[in-house]
């Protein structure tokens, strides 16, 4: 990856239409970069300031007409796509049952936790080991949540917020897009006091099929343990919420249990 | 200043040019909805989309060459190079 090849894609890198892959190159190569901080600093502000400026701009009137019709028919599209991939019947017949074990391995590898022979073999998460070992950035930030559910509005094949949590201590900081293997993801951040906790919101009915089960306050809770820690699983609509982060696991399936995931 | 040097940049542009910048900038579409909308390829929104800007950063870099604050840098207004061809390059490499 070379300054060169970084600085001519920076407006997309900006706009987040890189793939995950080439995302994590550019990070990678922008955090060692301080010359091509500087451009990405300033092609931020010029998006900012181009935004603001011809705000109060007005297209042409074909192209408004043409965009607006354009505009309805991707979000009857959308709608359609939604609503099909949020079957659970329907995407097991298109997503690898491999998925399931491989998110279960790789959640455990971010945690810096032992191998277990059980969990061998995966490969799918990998871009989430990058993301965790890296500590790569959000692409959005927390100051508001109401972008991360724009920002994900058309990426992932489920709408995602950030979750909600009763305790005070839980602070969101930001999120990010991912890619668990060829499958679109969320990844959301917390912070309870001074250490981290990564939600992982992705798709894969399968991965529960050997979770263990219980109930704590009277919600359904998945979970695996991992050397030491655990993972833990909440299911809501078709859609897995795995929590996992360097806390007790007492605190780790009280903080699952109690959270809005969907609301 | 800063923003009416952008909007005379902006009016100066071509018509395809200030559309791809409408859309990306101030309907904050993606590339896929904006290839959609005026019937092209997402590579070419993107080389477009570049372009644009470019255009538009130019009459600030040049206020910004005048006054010492960066260099001339030519390089910027050409096309973006494919990622296809670098990953190509990189596989090949290795």
């Amino acid at each position: 990856m070379t300054c060169k090849l970084v600085r001519r894609h920076l407006g997309a890198f900006v706009d987040g239409e890189l793939d995950p892959a080439s995302q994590i190159e550019f990070e990678r190569h922008l955090e060692a970069c301080a010359v091509c901080q500087e451009h990405l600093a300033f092609e931020r502000s010029f998006h900012q300031q181009a935004r603001e400026a011809i705000a109060g701009v007005h297209a042409p009137e074909h192209l408004w007409s043409r965009t607006l019709h354009r505009f309805d028919e991707i979000d009857s599209t959308r709608a359609e796509r939604t609503s099909i991939e949020a079957r659970p019947m329907r995407w097991r017949q298109t997503w690898p049952i491999a998925a399931a074990a491989a998110a279960v391995l790789i959640i455990g590898s971010v945690m810096g936790l032992p191998e277990s022979t059980a969990y061998q073999g995966a490969g799918m998460l990998q871009d989430v080991v990058n993301l965790h070992s890296q500590a790569l950035p959000s692409d959005v930030q927390a100051e508001a949540p109401q972008d991360v559910v724009r920002y994900f509005q058309g990426k992932t094949p489920f709408p995602v917020k950030p979750a909600q949590f009763a305790e005070p201590g839980m602070k969101f900081v930001g999120a990010r897009y991912i890619k668990v293997g060829a499958h679109p993801a969320a990844a959301l951040y917390y912070n309870r006091g001074g250490r981290r906790v990564t939600l992982l919101v992705f798709q894969s009915p399968e991965i529960l099929r050997n979770a263990h089960r219980t109930h704590v306050g009277g919600r359904e809770l998945f979970y695996y343990n991992v050397g030491s820690n655990v993972v833990t699983i909440r299911q809501h609509g078709g859609v897995n919420y795995a929590f996992f982060g360097d806390l007790d696991r007492p605190v780790l399936f009280q903080l699952a249990a109690n959270a809005r995931v969907a609301y | 200043l800063i923003a009416q040097e952008i909007r005379r940049a902006f009016e100066e542009l071509s018509d395809e040019a200030r559309a791809m910048v409408m859309l990306a900038d101030v309907e904050e579409l993606s590339y896929k909805e904006i290839a959609e909308v005026v019937g092209c390829p997402i590579g070419t929104v993107m080389s477009r989309l570049h372009r644009a800007r470019k255009q538009l950063q130019g009459s600030l870099q040049a206020h910004a060459v005048q006054l010492g604050i960066i260099e001339e840098d030519d390089s910027e207004l050409e096309d973006p190079i494919p990622l296809e061809a670098f990953r190509a390059r990189k596989a090949a490499k290795s």
